[in-house]
């Protein structure tokens, strides 16, 4: 089965992350605080926005897009309420670059301004992209971002800011977390990746560690992974990948209208009709490809956010040139 | 003494034997055969109702909105975040409504069942801080679409839920999903809260481990339910309420319970008074060794339209004996006299 999201790790890769390493650029640039995980880099930064009096209290409204997984829902629950809507009371917002393709920023930022709210990106999707010509993860208070989904690394995270407090937030949280609870969590990804099963021992035990992400601290030989031959040129792979998404489907106005500089998670293929999606998701799956429908805002906008179904494609490294063919080719027979 | 808001679970040497959960229902009301589940922890009753609701279409997707009062604690929106999307603001795109009888006092029922028959919202009552023959004047537990129960907070028991429903659709769903378990959840959630109570600081990511799974254990342990039984049979609840009744009776001249119902069954008892006097009576207590602190109460009692107001709750279980609470009372008399002589 190929997975849609990230291949998954190889014993190999494991050990040799064990041999002395640099860690990933993204945890060398001085911007950037390492952390744990994605979540925990979600967690550190709104307790920061309590900390600076930014959110009251544990009730204060967080806009969020719908559609996220629920732990990261529950990444920010401490700290303040996630909510759906655009409402009075809210004081920042979480802005999701979903699956690599950018928000409008410029939109956004307007919004924030006028309004006088925090915003924080959520890159955990968009490592890598740009929003007109300039990286993602530089507009915002903050920005947070996962390696674990585009490299095999299992966990592994950053919090990216020109707010020195906020940087210093994030680092003393990181560094009272337990080097026990992120060896724990790290052993419980990895095992959960052995099985698509949710109800399997392995899922409700990795959805036990995700509870301990906060208070664990990183681990670095996983984030070295990142940086292992075969594994650096993940982010290049993927928007081969793409590329040739592209130029194998090019009457898919849906695929044509996404950005071409984009370095996607996965690539969202939207068709008017949902029946035909589905159709081509049950075709995939009998191919051996491990996708679904699900929801993508082709507004682009968190404040007035337009939600239509779409097809996951895969491009991860793990993915052939020849797998990305036969998916086309599918995909092409089916509309 | 036991300072505990709630009191904290006793350790039976053992339970007497299994019981079948299904028989204890009897312990309380014959008519609740086949309408009421024995569930592990009340997290575990609320998750087959979301699922139900989403089967059904009620809630149509993750998304579906659910109001739900504010301040609760963390561990409930996690559980309902997993099946449909928490909020604690009314909008149009509401779905259903979670009413909260905050420590056993009703909310305005009658007016929120209304709101939600007009609106077409489901309603289900938490009724966590209740038991079952909390309030029957109110009509808690059968407002709705269907009411959940935890034991531990008005029992010694170690975990344990309830989950109660009228609604024939629903009690079919239960009875199948109730049939199938992961009974290693309930056993890890039961070995963490063991370790928890007795090393709060070492054990609390692991208790936070187990809230994280808690909703996918379902059936209860017999030991828990046999707690239950006995402690209801030797008088837990009546011992609860002569607490609460001797805290309305010594105070009955201050404004500290007055807006409060006498015939409630409550978890713990809100004091309401100035914030001022508030704040040093909870450090007071907190001195003399009762676990302490300013919350907040929705005085409104009403989901919809809350007003929380500041108060100290205050113990009542059945592990405080007399001089305990004269104990209690003396600190809250002394505190009062100091505030009400500055005045």
């Amino acid at each position: 089965m190929i997975r849609c999201d990230t291949r998954p790790a190889r014993w190999s890769e494991l050990a040799s992350a064990l041999l002395p390493r640099r860690g990933p650029d993204l945890w060398n640039d001085p911007s950037c605080v390492a952390v744990h995980s994605g979540k925990a880099a979600l967690n550190h930064v709104f307790s920061y926005l309590r900390s600076a009096k930014i959110l009251a209290d544990k009730n204060s409204p967080i806009l969020t897009s719908p559609w996220l997984g629920y732990w990261v829902y529950n990444a920010l629950r401490p700290h303040g309420f996630p909510v759906l809507h655009d409402e009075p009371g809210v004081k920042a917002a979480l802005v999701y670059h979903q699956y690599g393709f950018p928000q409008d920023l410029d939109e956004i930022k307007d919004a924030c301004s006028r309004r006088g709210l925090a915003f924080i990106e959520d890159c955990a999707h968009a490592l890598g992209g740009f929003y007109k010509g300039r990286p993602l993860g530089g507009d915002g208070l903050a920005a947070i971002f996962s390696l674990s989904k585009f490299y095999p690394s299992l966990i592994g995270g950053a919090v990216r800011s020109s707010d020195p407090a906020l940087r210093a937030h994030v680092a003393a949280r990181e560094n009272a977390g337990s080097r026990a609870l992120g060896l724990v969590s790290l052993a419980a990804k990895l095992a959960s990746q052995k099985t698509d099963d949710a109800a399997s021992f392995a899922h409700r035990v990795n959805e036990a560690a995700y509870a301990t992400y906060p208070y664990s601290r990183r681990v670095t030989w996983s984030g070295k992974v990142c940086t292992l031959p075969g594994v650096a040129g993940e982010l290049a792979l993927r928007r081969s990948r793409y590329a040739l998404y592209r130029k194998l489907l090019p009457a898919c106005d849906e695929l044509q209208a996404l950005e071409a500089d984009a370095t996607p998670y996965v690539v969202p293929l939207m068709h008017p009709k949902k029946e035909v999606l589905d159709l081509m998701a049950a075709a995939l799956r009998a191919l051996g490809v491990g996708t679904g429908v699900y929801m993508f805002d082709a507004n682009r906008n968190l404040f007035n956010a337009r939600y239509v179904p779409c097809l996951w494609l895969p491009v991860h490294g793990g993915v052939s040139e020849t797998d990305v063919e036969r998916i086309a080719a599918l995909v092409k027979r089916e509309l | 003494m036991n300072a505990s808001l709630a009191f904290t679970p006793a350790r039976l040497p053992a339970a007497p034997g299994p019981v079948l959960p299904q028989a204890a229902e009897t312990a309380f009301d014959p008519s609740l055969t086949g309408r009421l589940f024995w569930t592990s922890t009340a997290r575990s009753a609320l998750r087959p109702i979301l699922l139900h609701l989403r089967k059904t279409g009620a809630l149509p997707d993750k998304n579906g909105e659910v109001l739900a009062p504010r301040w609760a604690c963390t561990s409930l929106y996690n559980t309902l975040q997993k099946v449909c999307f928490p909020t604690t603001q009314d909008s149009p795109s509401l779905r259903g409504v979670l009413v909260y009888h905050q420590y056993g006092f009703p909310q305005r029922l009658d007016l929120i069942a209304q709101r939600c028959r007009d609106r077409g919202l489901f309603l289900i009552e938490n009724n966590v801080n209740c038991v079952f023959s909390g309030a029957p004047a109110h009509g808690i537990g059968d407002a709705g679409l269907a009411s959940i129960f935890s034991l531990p907070k008005m029992f010694r028991t170690l975990l344990g839920g309830a989950l109660l429903s009228r609604d024939a659709a629903l009690t079919a769903f239960c009875t199948d999903y109730f049939r199938e378990d992961e009974p290693w959840i309930g056993r890890a959630c039961r070995a963490a809260r063991r370790l928890y109570e007795r090393f709060p600081a070492g054990a609390q990511r692991l208790q936070e481990m187990a809230y994280a799974l808690s909703d996918y254990a379902r059936n209860a342990a017999p030991a828990d339910i046999e707690l239950m039984r006995a402690d209801f049979a030797g008088g837990a609840i009546t011992r609860r309420k002569e607490n609460y009744a001797r805290l309305r009776r010594e105070f009955a001249d201050t404004p500290f319970f007055a807006s409060l119902e006498e015939d409630v069954v409550p978890y713990v008892a809100p004091l309401f008074g100035p914030p001022a006097f508030l704040s040093k009576l909870s450090a007071a207590l907190a001195r003399g060794g009762w676990e302490s602190g300013v919350y907040r109460f929705d005085a409104a009692r009403d989901l919809f339209a809350p007003d929380f107001v500041p108060c100290v709750p205050l113990p009542v279980h059945q592990g405080l004996m007399t001089s305990d609470m004269d104990a209690q009372i003396e600190i809250i008399r002394s505190e009062w006299r100091s505030h009400d002589g500055k005045r």
